[in-house]
């Protein structure tokens, strides 16, 4: 009997945990394939597009798409399901959303790391081209910040002649050599012959921060988002566009510092792959237009501070190529 | 006093209790099954609680990251397939006392352990978080490297029969970590232009591979037993006692401590607390069987994992800086319940966070009664007989490496992974000196990378601003200490087994 118990347990365990996987199971599945449209009618979405995050669940990327979904999904008339890909800074989400089918039905959702940075520097097996920018979503710059303890250095003027006067002293944080962080100010750097140490933290903004704090380095090459509420820390210059949010209009950016042609932003958008229909790139470009201009859905981003800048298909693949043909020369530079 | 009360029972309020009840539940199924993360629940859950007060909210995802730390040993134990890999070290005694024929009383005692962790470390956040987060500062680039080496020196209690062997596992894991993108210059290496090596060796295949694919193979050449009647009656007669609430308060507040500290220091968290506690605790520990199936080796381990609950809020509340991936998440969810992490939150939103953390005490200790009454039930999945619970377990394995990112490529490496720990384990070597070394040799490679690139490349300067610093002395006493002991306590078991048989 006792035998029986426990093999029933056993089979209810193993149903329990297969109920749990199925969940997953169905967000990997092949989305049904549509048939062709013929008619001259916009292209319209249905059944399931499957969005790949190229990054992990709970990753600022991953936020920003289960933030958008609910509203893109009734603009789309579609269902959209989020499949996380994560790993080697998005290269490996990339790789495998390439090999899937361009149908429209598979769409990639990322930061330019994967896109643009890493392809431009040779490490991937894909190129920019391989991609069709579809939108972009948000933008925002990146800061360079100190503690606000340092009696030193006060702002941005201040920074740059520390900088000039104690070549190779300036020590800052970032997240990554060749990530975008660090190639913000170090193209800055290069470009102007100057010299600091980067010292990179792959653990991210919270090592940086803490290293900062406690005094093992000087400064911080940090995104808007990361700073929003940070009043420890001392911002001194915007490393890219000037910024529209609240609290951070204030601070120079380069150009008005006397050094212009700089100016690095990361960017979060839609990319298909080659090959996708051009019709579904314009619908589905459409759809996430119509998402960012719906009332409900920019009530709800002021409510939870979400930053959002849409840019259509163009624009934005205007920004990707030119972000590539600026950074290629920084890479090369820092290479030697 | 009249406020606290007051937070108190907004916290016990009949809906809180519920969310933090359901969220314990959820948390430890989450934990005990492999390869779904705490993280991972957290992440997709959050969007339930758009329309939840902010208190349910948080009382909500703080419960489930509670229970998540505490599920992971259930598997560990039972099965030997961690659920998360805060939880492998637990395997070591957890799974051993399960072979014995005593997983009613590992359960136990990682249910108790888990709960007097988190306890503490609840209330280190409550009166010491401010101070306690601005030590985190101190840990610089150098403080690291000592405290991963520090970590690694643990190799020497595994291995006091062999040495050699132990080194050698652990210079496998350290290579296999290497495989990657490397931390410092952001290039490739030891990839051969492969782009899944780029992402690297990750822990959940190879931990599943190396303890439970490798176990199930062996279990292939057993022959195929059914439960006897000892064992049935075995769990007839276990039962729970008072003393089972406080069997090791020592070994609490110590493993705590640890728990607490590791977790405070971002980019640590309960994988190193774990075994680091483990290491320490063998050094005070009087059972013989320290290692291989002790109940207070279980109690190093689960009072440490889960006292980094605690510990990792702690940067993230006052400061806003995650100590790990999971409280990254939660500290989206407070931003998006428009909660700014800072100080702020213990002075002029306290009535947000006081509740929060009361919540944190009930889910703590939701958990240890359902661990304690649930021990006896989870526990009859070792009567199953071994060649369908082997069927399972491989199913379970796949599927959670499978979910941790979707890649398939994760499952060949943990069945690659699984016949490596087979063959090794034939030939006796131990496999956990591999995961020690993939846990602590990034941390260790990063750290002496930034402390030599921050004084001038010059390895000289380096140690001697490592002999500078009080924390870094003090983990190189630590770390001679961790070395010496076993070899000290081995001969001194030895000479009383001589005199004994001299008698």
């Amino acid at each position: 009997m006792k035998k029986v118990v426990a093999l029933i347990l056993a089979v209810a365990l193993f149903l329990s945990f297969a109920a749990c996987g199925s969940k997953t199971a169905e967000t990997t599945a092949p989305a049904e394939t549509k048939t062709e449209t013929t008619q001259k009618e916009p292209y319209k979405f249905s059944g399931t597009v499957t969005v790949t995050v190229p990054f992990n669940a709970g990753s600022n990327t991953d936020n920003q798409i289960r933030f958008i979904q609910p509203y893109l999904e009734k603009h789309l008339g579609a269902n959209i399901i989020v499949v996380n890909a994560g790993g080697a800074s998005g290269v490996i989400g990339t790789t495998d959303f390439l090999s899937q089918k361009a149908d429209g039905t598979n769409i990639l959702f990322s930061l330019p790391t994967p896109t643009v940075y890493k392809p431009a520097g040779g490490d991937t097996q894909y190129t920019l081209d391989d991609l069709i920018p579809v939108a972009q979503t948000s933008s925002s710059p990146f800061y360079l910040a100190v503690s606000a303890n340092n009696q030193e250095i006060t702002d941005g003027k201040g920074l740059l002649e520390y900088i000039k006067n104690n070549p190779g002293k300036f020590t800052y944080a970032n997240a990554g050599n060749g990530g975008i962080a660090h190639l913000a100010f170090a193209a800055f750097l290069n470009g102007e012959g100057l010299d600091a140490l980067s010292v990179p933290f792959t653990g991210g903004t919270a090592d940086c921060y803490t290293a900062v704090m406690g005094g093992h380095v000087m400064g911080h090459a940090v995104s808007e988002p990361d700073l929003v509420g940070r009043t420890d820390y001392r911002v001194l210059v915007n490393l890219g566009t000037k910024s529209t949010t609240e609290g951070f209009t204030d601070i120079p950016t380069l150009e008005e510092l006397g050094y212009p042609g700089y100016a690095t932003d990361t960017f979060a958008g839609f990319y298909y792959m080659k090959g996708v229909d051009p019709e579904i790139v314009a619908a589905f470009d459409a759809a996430v237009a119509a998402t960012l201009s719906d009332p409900e859905f920019q009530a709800k981003a002021a409510e939870a501070n979400f930053g959002y800048a849409y840019l259509n298909s163009a624009d934005f693949t205007y920004v990707c190529q030119n972000t590539t043909k600026n950074i290629i020369p920084v890479l090369k530079s820092l290479a030697n | 006093m009249s406020e606290i009360l007051n937070y108190i029972l907004v916290a016990f309020s009949p809906i809180n209790l519920l969310f933090a009840l359901i969220g314990t539940v959820i948390g430890i199924t989450v934990g005990a099954l492999p390869g779904f993360t705490p993280t991972m629940g957290i992440a997709v859950l959050i969007p339930l609680t758009y329309t939840m007060e902010p208190a349910s909210a948080l009382v909500f995802l703080g419960a489930i990251y509670c229970g998540s730390m505490f599920g992971g040993s259930i598997s560990a134990i039972l099965i030997n397939t961690p659920g998360t890999s805060a939880a492998a070290a637990t395997a070591m005694d957890g799974h051993a006392m399960t072979q014995k024929g005593k997983a009613h009383g590992a359960l136990v005692e990682a249910s108790v352990a888990s709960f007097w962790g988190g306890i503490i470390s609840v209330l280190a956040l409550i009166f010491l978080a401010p101070p306690l987060a601005r030590f985190a500062f101190q840990f610089g680039p150098q403080e690291r490297f000592m405290m991963a080496l520090f970590g690694l020196t643990i190799i020497a209690s595994l291995s006091t029969k062999d040495v050699i062997k132990g080194l050698m596992m652990g210079c496998v894991g350290l290579v296999v970590a290497c495989i990657g993108m490397d931390p410092m210059l952001g290039s490739p290496r030891f990839t051969f232009k492969n782009t899944y090596l780029m992402g690297g060796i990750t822990m959940i295949p190879t931990v599943i591979g190396l303890f439970s694919v490798s176990q199930i193979f062996s279990t292939l050449k057993d022959p195929v037993k059914l439960a006897d009647k000892d064992m049935i009656a075995q769990f007839r007669e276990a039962k729970i006692s008072w003393k089972d609430l406080v069997r090791y308060p020592v070994t609490y507040l110590r493993s705590a401590v640890i728990g607490i500290v590791v977790g405070i220091i971002p980019g640590t968290g309960g994988d190193v607390a774990s075994y680091v506690s483990h290491n320490v605790g063998r050094a005070f520990s009087k059972e013989e069987d320290f290692g291989h199936g002790a109940r207070e080796g279980v109690a190093c381990c689960e009072a440490a994992n889960n006292a980094v609950t605690g510990g990792t809020l702690i940067p993230t509340l006052t400061l806003g800086v995650p100590g790990n991936a999971t409280t990254a998440v939660m500290l989206s969810a407070l931003t998006i319940h428009g909660l700014t992490p800072g100080y702020g939150l213990f002075t002029t939103e306290r009535a947000v966070t006081y509740p929060f953390i009361c919540a944190l005490f009930l889910a703590n200790l939701l958990m240890l009664i359902i661990g304690m009454f649930g021990a006896k039930h989870f526990a009859k999945v070792t009567l199953t007989p071994k060649n369908i619970l082997s069927a399972f377990v491989l199913a379970l394995s796949v599927m959670g490496t499978y979910a941790v990112r979707g890649n398939a490529r994760d499952v060949l490496v943990m069945l690659i992974f699984g016949v490596v720990g087979y063959v090794l384990k034939l030939y006796k070597y131990n496999v956990v000196p591999i995961v020690l070394g993939l846990i602590l040799g990034p941390i260790a490679e990063q750290g002496l990378s930034q402390a030599l690139l921050l004084n001038g490349n010059s390895l000289s300067t380096t140690l001697l601003s490592m002999l500078t610093r009080p924390i870094c002395i003090t983990l190189l006493v630590l770390m001679i200490a961790s070395i010496v002991t076993p070899y000290i306590m081995d001969a001194r078991k030895r000479k009383k087994a001589a005199s004994v048989k001299a008698e």
